[in-house]
């Protein structure tokens, strides 16, 4: 059978809710959402949402030789790292160092804090072993083998059958782990996760957390995928990972694992922002408690060093920046100001407006303002699940808090002055922690293109980008599910990583490329696109940035001198340059869908409809809003603020001084008007 | 949305904003300082710090990483507006780090730009005055004096800790002075040991106040200059009302505090409930040391502000406004307010340590933590190495202490062990928690840790640390933690035990051991 006549689904299974973008046997796209927990209807929400896509009747089984190929992005390690939820653990580590991974860099979270509190450790025993390398690799002590067998299967036998190898210089030296990880074979141990092979780089204590994160999620993201192969047997099915690239089922482990939801909205946004002709975008994916940002300026950037729920991480992973502000932030008056957050009403009980006794959230100002109308969200909530959120309650707390901010400043404000407020406190928020990350690595905001998605994101965007001094705002046909249809436009990438340490000089490059050619050990096809990096850093420092190998070492450094002059703005050209490290990269490009380009079928001088028109308050006074539906509009369509365009899943606001536009392809160009 | 609002009191959105705005100026610039600095120290350890100034040199908000440096700029600034009156000019930058007039320890150098409204010069001197401050202070990696890293043990005088700069006038109109400064590291008698890294730092001082005084600049041209300067005044209102809030919730007290060199911290504290201000009175404390365990009196107050920011559960801004409740006496001439030429090194990263427990036990709010950093350093010819080593945090009403952590008046990293062997001749033997050296109680304090180090080459190695003698204590009923030890192990076994400072000749196959001191419990153990 021919692929282009089998089904395709790209599948983000999120905390909440799973999006599935399905592309069907005559290529064209459908999208459907669903809880990812209902167990009353259904025991897998991505089987289930095949199911519904496909029309499969409960009682029949689902017809897999009509589905070519399932990729997935799953949170399901992500929480059990989050919730301390994964597989017991035992560490294997040198004598002497049983605590290295609790004392890390000795630094607490908190400075203010008077009770000290540490994340806790994903293991749950220790095995000190007798073995130890020198920095040079020479062999000070070797394994006591048999000490090891007998530790490991009194470890065993309390029924903990997975266990990370972390032994010092082992990143390098690797005999050692592997004399060690054969023993635990023997012994009966399921899940092996050894340094070298898990982060092969210089850190004892990073790459220790990332090998105990991998042997504490590994089998539960094994479980996952046979639970999902049992029910689609015989399908390909690939797993999205932190570093934005797709893996087959079979090699999706642990440590590449955490970031796999989040990536898959990168690479939408990317991927679709290029094809819209923008080359240089910041991501903005809003949620209920906080807001995921990210910078793309012509390839993805990836960070080697993350931490992510107490776990130092040392993989490469694409650089996703968490800002803690989200729909739900709650917002107080202290007596002296307004403060938004950092406190959020998360899911339950969410804002006021779900009527289950919530606080005011930025969502419920959004309410308050006529930005979010009720009539056009899902008539989900309350307790039989059947009402519309309430615009009641909103209007009541906004008053009470008005009273309040009355009665103690002396300042007499309307309620809807009061959320205005509000918002202008969160948009500032939202935009400095964007500035600081974007100075960081020496961008200027100003020249990129938000590309929003997700949930919130499209409430406040005219506001955010007005902040920031950005002009232009992209919203794609599936923002609602980009990070699902993002899984879809992704490349099968897999990333091999090797420690080098070594001044960057002629003499090295031969050791360099025969080190490259080694970590490519598959075959490859010759649709595969190998791509050669350097990581370089200045002599006796730690910021290294990341080079496109070249077999000429002037250009080399040349691009390492632009690149840091960019990011930290000065040069140190009497310092060496060290290699701390290669990456070699294989990107096998996937047969992606197209975008459909739209033919308008109004005639140009005919606006779409307005479906009513609504107050909305917005720059200090109500305007007229009127309401379109998203999918009314058409190319060439031109809606001026203020205005809102509401869509199943979100709304989007168009603030006065703004215009949205529709091109070709159907996405929302959202452009300030100039005065 | 913000127009034609009167500037006599606050307006709740504009104090938020106004706050967060602030706040966020100083940390751009600590993000400028942390990108354009060469030294690790600065770049990695984090060692480093920037703020805003108001016109009358007040402190609006700064962004420490490092609590030692809490509000420690101010009296920097005031020094410098003192010393140079109304003869400020556009482009002009100073530096400081004169321990008896706002420093802390001489590795700590501030720059600091006045800002003005217009750039250009009008007129003749002194036709216009700075409008704002601002100030970027940054850890040097090495100020000369009479040891690599200008961190000496033993030093008795300032001069054997470095190049003192008392509001040395860097940057004039915008020409940086590269010969005069070139000119005061090099004519020491102990010179600085590598001038272009103090000169690259310097530079990317520079820029970070260069991106502060750009953002102040912008808020004026949005806002305007009265009210920039009069939320400036507010926001400090509103630390001062939080700091104050807390003070209700404190009792009177006082504690004497006893270092391992014999010399005493005494400290009394004696609240003014109705009018919610907070005496405290260092009255009592031992006069000026012989050793370095002497602390500026910006330590102090870096401390006194650590201990009340610590009593507040709210994100508050740190400035000014937190430290107007509260009057600090410091008699002059004490080692918490030496006079020249007092040596002054471990006053900042030991003596401060000293100073917040004390402060703690006065309040009665939680028991001693390991009171030390446990300055380790190594060194010869060719390699030079410092760090500070965790120890256990002291347990308080209702919690307990935490294990083998950096407490109170630091924060930095540590060394990586597997970086640490490959860059430096020694072997790391072991590190792991020192059990059973926490105090017990109702809540018991948090153990230190143990840290063997192994010596490959030849090398000096020198310890700078405290409660070697005198335990750290618990609280309430709480016993106290266990003291520190360090000793050298030689090849042959034998067993040379140090004091809490000690420099030491190391041999290859010597073995340097430091066991850190345990945290203090609280309250009684309860029997069953």
């Amino acid at each position: 059978m021919n692929s282009k006549q089998r089904w395709q689904f790209y599948i983000d299974r999120g905390g909440t809710f799973t999006d599935i973008v399905g592309k069907t046997p005559q290529n064209k796209i459908i999208v459907h959402k669903l809880l990812s927990e209902n167990p009353e209807q259904y025991q897998d929400a991505p089987i289930q949402g095949i199911r519904d896509l496909m029309g499969i009747a409960p009682n029949q089984p689902i017809p897999t030789a009509q589905i070519e190929v399932v990729k997935m992005g799953t949170t399901v390690a992500t929480n059990a790292l989050l919730e301390r939820k994964g597989d017991r653990v035992v560490l294997l580590i040198n004598r002497g160092f049983k605590d290295a991974l609790r004392i890390g860099y000795q630094n607490r979270p908190d400075i203010f804090a008077r009770e000290i509190i540490l994340p806790s450790m994903l293991y749950e025993t220790v095995v000190e072993i007798d073995a130890r390398y020198d920095a040079q690799g020479n062999e000070l002590q070797p394994v006591d083998t048999h000490q090891v067998r007998q530790d490991l299967r009194a470890v065993y036998e309390t029924g903990i059958s997975s266990c990370a190898i972390v032994l010092l210089h082992g990143y390098r030296y690797t005999n050692h782990e592997l004399q060690v990880a054969q023993i635990a074979e023997s012994v009966g141990f399921t899940q092996i996760s050894i340094s070298h092979r898990v982060s092969p780089l210089i850190k004892l204590v990073s790459r220790g957390d990332t090998t105990v994160v991998d042997a504490y999620l590994t089998p539960i993201l094994r479980r996952y995928i046979d639970r999902i192969t049992h029910q689609l047997p015989d399908t390909p099915l690939m797993f999205m990972k932190s570093d934005g690239g797709l893996a087959n089922g079979d090699n999706f482990q642990g440590k590449d694992s955490i970031l796999s939801g989040p990536a898959g909205g990168i690479v939408g946004a990317v991927q679709t922002s290029q094809k819209a002709g923008f080359n240089r975008i910041v991501t903005f994916d809003m949620g209920g408690t906080s807001t995921d940002v990210a910078h793309y300026a012509g390839e993805y950037e990836r960070e080697l060093d993350s931490e992510i729920a107490g776990a130092r991480m040392r993989v490469p992973v694409l650089a996703i920046h968490t800002i803690a502000a989200g729909g739900g932030s709650i917002l107080t008056f202290d007596g002296l100001s307004y403060r938004v957050g950092p406190e959020s009403g998360g899911s339950n009980p969410g804002p006021a407006c779900y009527r289950r006794g919530g606080e005011l959230t930025v969502t419920d100002a959004n309410v308050m303002l006529g930005k979010i109308q009720p009539q056009y969200f899902p008539v989900v909530f309350g307790q039989d699940g059947n009402q519309s959120l309430d615009r009641e309650i909103v209007k009541s707390k906004f008053q009470q808090l008005t009273a309040k901010i009355t009665a103690t400043t002396g300042n007499h404000l309307t309620p809807e002055q009061v959320a205005s407020g509000f918002m202008a406190i969160a948009v500032a928020n939202m935009a400095n922690a964007l500035k600081k990350i974007s100075l960081q690595r020496g961008y200027d905001l100003s020249l990129y293109t938000l590309c929003c998605f997700g949930g919130a994101g499209a409430q406040v965007a005219c506001l955010v980008a007005d902040n920031l001094g950005i002009s232009k705002i992209l919203i794609h046909p599936y923002a609602g599910v980009l990070s699902a249809y993002g899984i879809g436009l992704a490349d099968v990438r897999s990333t091999k990583v090797m420690s080098v340490e070594e001044t960057l000089t002629p003499e090295i490059m031969p050791q360099l490329k025969s080190l490259l050619a080694s970590l490519i050990n598959t075959e490859i096809s010759s649709d595969t696109a190998v791509i050669n990096k350097v990581n370089l850093k200045y002599i006796g420092t730690d910021s290294t940035l990341n080079i496109d190998f070249n077999t000429d070492i002037a250009i080399m450094e040349q691009n390492f001198t632009n690149k840091h002059k960019t990011q930290y703005g000065f040069i140190q050209p009497e310092k060496e340059l060290v290699i701390e490290s290669v990456t070699v990269e294989l990107v096998q490009k996937m047969d992606t869908p197209e975008e459909a380009i739209i033919d308008r079928t109004r005639p140009l001088n005919e606006p779409p409809t307005v479906i009513e028109t609504v107050p909305m308050f917005a720059a200090d006074s109500w305007h007229d809003a009127q309401v379109y539906c998203r999918e009314n509009l058409q190319p060439h369509d031109c809606i001026k603020g203020a205005a809102i365009i509401v869509e199943e899943i979100s709304t989007i606001i168009i603030e006065p001084d703004w215009q949205a536009t529709v091109n070709d392809h159907n996405y929302l160009i959202l452009e300030q008007i100039s005065h | 949305m913000f127009q034609n609002l009167d500037l006599n009191k606050p307006d709740p959105i504009r104090l938020e904003i106004f706050k967060n705005l602030y706040q966020f100026i100083a940390e751009q610039m600590g993000i400028v300082l942390q990108n354009t600095a060469a030294s690790v120290n600065i770049k990695e350890r984090l060692d480093f710090s920037c703020a805003i100034f108001h016109a009358d040199g007040s402190l609006v908000a700064n962004a420490p990483h490092i609590p030692v440096h809490l509000g420690s700029m101010s009296a920097s600034i005031t020094s410098l507006i003192n010393h140079v009156q109304d003869k400020f000019k556009p482009g002009d930058v100073y530096l400081s780090n004169n321990p008896y007039n706002g420093g802390t320890h001489l590795p700590d150098v501030t720059a600091i730009t006045p800002v003005f409204k217009s750039p250009i010069l009008e007129g003749k001197e002194g036709g216009q005055k700075p409008i704002f401050y601002v100030a970027s202070r940054g850890h040097q990696a090495d100020i000369g004096g009479i040891s690599p890293g200008s961190m000496p043990p033993h030093s008795t005088t300032i001069e054997e800790e470095g190049i003192l700069l008392d509001n040395f006038l860097l940057v004039e109109s915008g020409n940086f002075r590269e010969d005069a400064i070139t000119e005061i590291l090099t004519n020491h008698n102990y010179p600085a040991r590598n001038i272009p890294q103090n000169l690259a730092d310097f530079k990317a001082q520079i820029a970070a106040n260069n991106r502060g005084a750009t953002e102040l600049l912008k808020m004026v041209e949005q806002y305007g200059l009265e009210t920039v300067q009069t939320y400036m005044q507010f926001v400090q209102d509103n630390a001062e009302l939080a700091v104050r809030k807390a003070i209700a919730n404190l009792k009177d007290g006082k504690f004497i505090y006893t270092m391992d060199n014999g010399a005493q911290i005494q400290v009394k504290v004696t609240i003014d409930q109705d009018n919610a201000r907070a005496a405290i009175d260092f009255t009592g404390t031992s006069p000026q040391q012989q050793s370095n365990f002497n602390a500026p009196a910006a330590v102090t107050q870096a401390a006194v502000l650590y201990v009340f920011r610590t009593l507040v559960d709210d994100a508050i801004p740190l400035n000014a406004g937190c430290l107007k409740p509260i009057e600090i006496i410091i008699p002059e001439g004490c080692m918490l307010n030496p006079t020249y030429p007092a040596a002054v090194v471990a006053g900042n990263v030991e003596t401060s340590q000293t100073i917040v427990d004390a402060l703690y036990g006065a309040l009665g709010i939680m028991a001693a933590s390991q009171g030390t950093m446990n300055n380790f350093t190594f060194g010869n010819q060719h390699y030079q190495y410092y760090e500070t080593i965790c120890g256990g945090s002291g347990a308080g009403n209702g919690f307990n202490g935490t294990d083998a952590v950096q407490t109170h008046m630091t924060n930095s990293l540590l060394t990586d062990p597997e970086v640490l062997e490959s860059r430096y001749p020694v072997m790391l033997e072991s590190f792991s928690i020192r059990e059973n050296s926490q105090g017990r109680g109702q809540y018991s304090g948090g153990n230190g840790v143990v840290r063997k180090v192994r010596f490959l080459e030849s090398m000096t190695a020198g310890i700078l640390s405290s409660h070697r003698v005198v335990p750290p204590f618990g609280l309430a009923g709480g016993t106290s933690g266990k003291v520190g030890k360090s000793y050298v192990i030689r090849k042959d076994q034998s067993i040379e035990d140090l004091d809490s400072t000690a420099t030491v000749e190391m041999q290859p196959g010597d073995t340097f051991v430091i066991e850190t001191p345990g945290g203090g419990g609280y309250g009684y153990t309860k029997s069953d």
